[in-house]
Formats: structure tokens, sequence, C-alpha cells
């Protein structure tokens, strides 16, 4: 299982582990299921860009979100 | 008054310029209503129409973590009079649209405001605000609040909104396989965003009759079982939305990197980003100290033989002047009147209150400026992800740097400081620890006590790193040993980056004045009250028999002198006390001779100077933790562990040294 403190490049966002509260704030970022990222610096802590906008992700937060490598 | 309208948007997005821009000083502070949270407000007229103008603190996610952001929330979700004016970021569109469309979803009576569209202009990026308008069931108005363009045009869509004239429906968001069930909790609320919220697990503002409430309820047992996470599925339909809005609506001309940015990123994000951001961090406390005191530029200037410039900047600091101008007043009071308690009370308690005030202030003021610098151009959030690997050893998020870094000019803008924090948590543990970072005043103290207590150089600047090092361990641990108590033992970084720009003097002004302006108030009556009662204690004997008992306390390392003991009593009120109240006992400022007739030995010296780094200090940052973890229970924790820990310490050093020294 990849997740996004060990990913580089761009990757989709397969599936976030945690409760409701968690999921809700990390969507509120950006960061939510089939969302494509481009992992900047893997930190930690990880910096990803999400279109137009760039995100730092402490590490706890990182090993939480499963991803894949987009295309 | 009738006529509400509310700023609301994310961090970063400008909603303080505009705030700023529309308000021309008008502006207060005001409570809000049930709250112990500030908000501003401004009353302005546009075309002889008053308006309440309310600024919502500005609010990421609508998790909402922290009492401001709840507020926030509160005033999305009630039915609530007034225009709600959304703003967005034109540097981070995705992400902004993202968060007004669900304010969108709630108030149907709103404006929605894209700002920063100079740099939209520089980056080519075109936005057809009728397709928005059309998609978006809202007025839109595209502005920049840093150079004032569309403001007007803004007030005018307000008023149209406001009077009535035009009115919103709000985006109709499709939620897909949820729609059947947003339709039946729909028909039990009366309103399709309020089921959505109901769905996402919300807390939803409105009264109602138990069995709707069970009827609701059921029905988001069912999804639950249907759909493991519904706010999963909610939120991939808002980010659908927001995908076609802006394929539709936006069209980017050329969209580059700026050169400059990467490479700072590329420093910030290196394997050197920390001693960077550290650097950039201590430029600004050497800085800061230097405008307020002169130290510890003076000492380098006389170090590099320049003794006239170290003169120059030592009578010429800020707080030079101020202290002159008390005493100068005090004097001529003195002189002028009649021998009475009343003359006392005024000079002594009184005056030297107000002193003590005013001559912190420069200090405060300085750093609050050079600290909304770096806030306002996108540097901190750098600093912050840069140091976050650090902190996140002690389950601190990178931002505690900044907190941190106030601390070691003053603990009571330090405290204050722990509000830029996420968490509850992370605020109030790191506002607790805050008194273990050496601030400047007490830097000062430990110098001249250093320096007239020990005779060796290299004990004495050995001394002087191991409370610092101490210092950093101490706070440290205490996060940590807080964190039990408040049952938050980590929080993670989330943290936007946005992109770097010059900072607006105006915003940043402005901020540092409210920051400072909050210093005056929440914290100049409580040290007036307590130097007067500082004064009532000493008028009545009372601080000679604390002052005696301080002294049997520390009989076993014998500094048994009353005098040291009443000395250390008032480093309690203020740590800067302590010389000034040895030298008024020992009837002479001459710290040579103090020393010499308190006549300690090294160990006692270094035990003394341990304590005097450590304990509880000062009633001013006391006030200033009260006010930000509103709790009895841990602040009375916080003080005692203080002055625990101090004791220990002074007594381990004592012993230590004691060996150490006699066995060389």
């Amino acid at each position: 299982m990849l997740t996004l403190d060990l990913a580089t490049g761009r990757v989709r966002i397969k599936e976030i582990l945690g409760g409701r509260g968690f999921v809700r704030r990390l969507a509120d970022m950006g960061l939510t299921p089939g969302q494509v990222v481009e992992v900047i610096s893997r930190g930690p802590p990880v910096i990803v860009k999400i279109r137009d906008t760039k995100i730092a992700i402490g590490r706890g937060i990182a090993r939480k979100v499963v991803v894949e490598y987009a295309e | 008054m009738q006529n509400k309208v509310y700023l609301v948007a994310q961090p970063n997005s400008g909603k303080t310029t505009l705030f700023n821009l529309l308000a021309h000083e008008n502006c207060y502070v005001a409570n809000w209503p049930g709250k112990t949270v500030e908000v501003f407000q401004a009353k302005i007229v546009h075309h002889g129409k008053e308006i309440l103008l309310v600024d919502l603190p500005g609010i990421n996610s609508f998790k909402a973590l922290g009492k401001e952001e709840s507020l926030t929330k509160e005033f999305l979700l009630k039915e609530e009079e007034g225009v709600a004016v959304v703003l967005i970021n034109g540097e981070s569109l995705y992400r902004s649209f993202y968060f007004a469309i669900q304010v969108l979803e709630m108030k149907s009576k709103a404006v929605l405001v894209i700002n920063k569209s100079d740099y939209l202009e520089k980056r080519g990026v075109h936005i057809n605000l009728e397709i928005l308008k059309e998609k978006l069931g809202a007025e839109v108005v595209q502005i920049s609040a840093l150079h004032g363009t569309g403001i007007n045009r803004l007030m005018d869509r307000i008023l149209d909104v406001l009077e009535g004239r035009v009115k919103g429906k709000g985006p109709r968001i499709d939620y897909g396989i949820l729609e059947p069930y947003i339709a039946k909790v729909e028909e039990i609320l009366g309103s399709r965003s309020l089921a959505v919220r109901a769905i996402e697990g919300e807390e939803v503002f409105v009264r109602l009759s138990e069995d709707k409430r069970i009827a609701v309820e059921e029905i988001k047992k069912e999804i639950e079982n249907k759909f493991v996470n519904p706010e999963e599925i909610i939120a991939m339909y808002r980010h659908r939305f927001v995908e076609s809005l802006l394929n539709s609506a936006v069209k980017e001309v050329k969209v580059s990197e700026e050169a400059t940015e990467r490479k700072l990123d590329k420093i910030f994000f290196g394997r050197f980003g920390p001693v960077f951001s550290i650097a950039i961090l201590f430029g600004i406390l050497f800085l800061a100290f230097t405008i307020n005191t002169g130290f510890p530029m003076n000492i380098i200037a006389r170090f590099a033989g320049y003794d006239t410039i170290a003169e120059f900047l030592e009578e010429y600091s800020l707080s030079g002047i101020i202290s002159l101008f008390f005493e100068t007043i005090s004097d001529v009071l003195d002189g002028i009147l009649p021998d009475v308690w009343l003359k006392s009370l005024l000079i002594n308690g009184i005056l030297a209150g107000i002193g003590a005030v005013a001559t912190f202030f420069p200090l405060i003021l300085v750093l609050n400026f050079l600290m909304s610098l770096i806030e306002d151009s996108g540097v901190m959030a750098r600093i912050a992800t840069s140091m976050d690997r650090f902190f996140s050893l002690f389950g601190l998020t990178g931002k505690t740097v900044f907190p941190f870094t106030v601390n070691l000019a003053c603990n009571v803008p330090g405290v204050m400081a722990s509000r830029i924090l996420e968490t509850d948590g992370e605020r109030i543990r790191v506002a607790l620890a805050s008194p273990f970072v050496i601030c400047q005043a007490r830097l000062l103290v430990i110098v001249l006590f250093v320096v007239f207590l020990l005779t060796s150089p290299a004990l004495q600047s050995g001394i002087v790193i191991l409370i610092y090092l101490l210092s950093a361990t101490l706070f440290l641990a205490a996060t940590k040993i807080y964190g039990k108590a408040v049952k938050e033992e980590s929080s993670e970084l989330l943290l936007e980056l946005p992109p770097y720009h010059f900072p607006s003097l105006r915003v940043v002004w402005w901020i540092t004045w409210e920051r400072s302006k909050s210093f005056i108030y929440k914290i100049a009556g409580f040290i007036l009250a307590f130097s007067i009662l500082a004064w009532l204690m000493d008028y009545f004997g009372i601080t000679n028999v604390i002052g005696t008992f301080i002294a049997k306390m520390f009989s076993p390392l014998g500094l048994d002198d009353p005098r040291l003991g009443f000395a250390i009593l008032m480093g309690f009120f203020a740590k800067e006390l302590v010389i000034s109240s040895l030298a008024v006992s020992f009837g002479t400022s001459d710290l040579s001779e103090i020393s010499a007739q308190l006549a300690l030995n090294a160990p006692q010296a270094i035990a003394l100077i341990v304590f005097i780094a450590f304990y509880t200090s000062c009633v001013a940052t006391i006030s200033a933790m009260h006010s930000e973890v509103r709790s009895y229970k841990l602040l009375a924790m916080s003080v005692v562990f203080q002055l625990l820990i101090a004791y220990i310490l002074a007594s381990v050093t004592f012993i230590l040294s004691s060996i150490i020294l006699t066995a060389a």
C-alpha cells in the first residue's frame, strides 16, 4: 500500500484512512479520493501541489493518505 | 441596526486588506454575543445607507477546530439576517471555490468576491463572471483589495442584495447517489442545505421536535450502512462541481511558476531550510532587541572598538528614552508633592507600573511589526514547514517556532502568538510552556548576575549557555507534560503555502497596531493593579514577611539573606525588578558592591541564577496565559510546576557545581 509520505511525482489519491472529522479536514484542503496531486518535496513534511495551491502535510497525516501513481 | 454584512473567507484571501479598505479606520473590536471571541466591526455608509460590516474570523475548514473558527461556522449555519460576502483567493482558485460553494449553499443572500485580480492579470488568468454568476446563483464581483479596484462595484452589489433588488438561489450541486436521501431529509428539515449538512454529520442549528430528529437520524444510519463514509461522497461531488465550474469559467493564458518562488522554496525545503529559517527569525529578534534596548548590538559595537556607536545605541534606544521620561516625571513629582503616603503610592506604585508597561511597548510593537511582515509575505508558512520535522519529534507542528521566537523577546506576546496554532490542544500546550523560554528582560538580569557573581569568563558564558539549553529542553518537555493534561499529545501540520509576495505596509501596520493594542488593553491594567498591590504589601510590611519566608526556603543552599528573598518576590511581578529591588534594599545601585556584601560562593551564585531564570514569571505572562487557556486549573498547574522545577534545578545545580568545582 503506497501512502503519500512515500510517493513521488504525480499521484492519485485512492483513500483517506481516518475518522469523519479527519477526512473532512483534508477534503477542505482539496485532498479527496480521485484527486491527482503532485508531490513536490517528500520532506517530511510532504509538500504537494493541487492545481494552483501548495500544501504542506505533516508525516502523520501523509501516512494516512493512500495513493497510486497517476498514468 | 438591520443592514449587516459579514466577511467570510479562508486565511490568506486578503480579507483583512478588504476589511481595512472598507472600514476606513471606523472599525472597533466587539465581542461576539455570548462568546469570548472578539470580532472586528465597522460602520460604513454607502449611498446614504448605513451598513454594519462584520469581519468573521478566517476559517480554513468547515471541520472547525478552534473557538474562533466555530464562530464563523455558527454564523453560516444559523438563519441570520444580513449578507455574506465570500472572498475567493485569486492565488488559489480551486481551493477557494471549494470553500465558497459550501458557504453559498448555506447563504442565499451572498456576494462572491474574487480577490487579487492584480495577481490574476499578471498570471494571465481570465475569469468569466457571467458563467460563475449563473452557475453559482449569486452576484460575483472581481476586485483587488490591495489596489482598491472594484470596491465601488462591490458595495453596489452588496446594497442590491441587502435591499432585495437581486435575489440569489445559490448553487445547485448534484450529489448523485445521495440525492434521494437528501430529498428525504429536506422534507423533514425544510431546507436542502441543512439536509446536506445533516448528512455530513454536522450539528444542525434548528430546533427539531423529537420525532423529526429520530427520523433524520434513521435516514443517516441508512446512508451510513450503505455507503461507508457519506462525507467522502459529498466531498467528491463538490470537487466535481468545482472542477466543471472552473473548466467552463476560467481560462489561463500562461501559467508559469515564478522562478524566484521555485528558488526560494528550494532553499526552505532543502537540507539547510531549518538553518535558513532560524537565521531569519534570529535576524528579526536581533533587530527588535537592538531597537528596543541597544542590546546586543551595543556589546558587538564595543567589542569591535566602536564605543561611540555603543553609547549612542544605549542612550537612544526606545526603552532608554522612555525610562528617562518616567524617571524625570517621578523626580519632578517627588520635588513638588508633600511627603504623604499618597505621593509614595503615586510614584512607587502607579507611575512605576505605567513605566514598566511603557518600556515594554516598543519591543512588542517592533516585534509585532517584523512578524506580521513575514506573515503577510508567505515566508512564515515556509518557515513553519521547514521547522516541522524538528518540532514533530515533540508532537508539535512547525508553526510553534513563532510563539517560541516571540517568547525569546517577551513571554506576553509569545503567549498571545500561540493563537496561530491550529488545534486547541497545541495552543494550550504551547501557551502554558511559554514561561520556560527565557525572555529579554530575564536575559538582562541573568547577564548582570553572571557578570557580577561569577569571576571566571569560562564559567560566565558556560552558565548562560546552560540556561538556554535548559530553557529549550524545559519548554519542549513541558509541552509534552501539558499534552497529557489536555489529552492531546500531538498535532500534525496541514498548511497552505501561499505564493510569495511583497507585504502590503498598510495591512502589516494594521495587524501590528491591533496586536500591540491588545497587549496594552489586556495587560496594562493587570500590571498596574499588581504594581499597586505590591506597593500596598510593601507599605504594610507584608513583603518583608514573605521575603523572610522565601529566604528560609533557600537556607539549605545558604541563600538565606531576607533581602534576596524580597528581590525574588519582586521578580514574580516582573523579573527586571530583581535588580532594582536589590539596589533599594542594599542602598546602592553598584552591583559589585551588592555582590561583595552578599558574599556568595560559586555554587550558590549558580543556583541563584538558575532559580531566577526559571521560577514563575511574571504576573503579566500569567494574565496572558489565563486569557488564552481560560482554565484556572491549567493555569495553577503551570505556575506551580515552574516554581517546583526552578527550585529542583537550583538545588541540583548547587550540588553538582559544588562537586565539580571542589574537584577542579
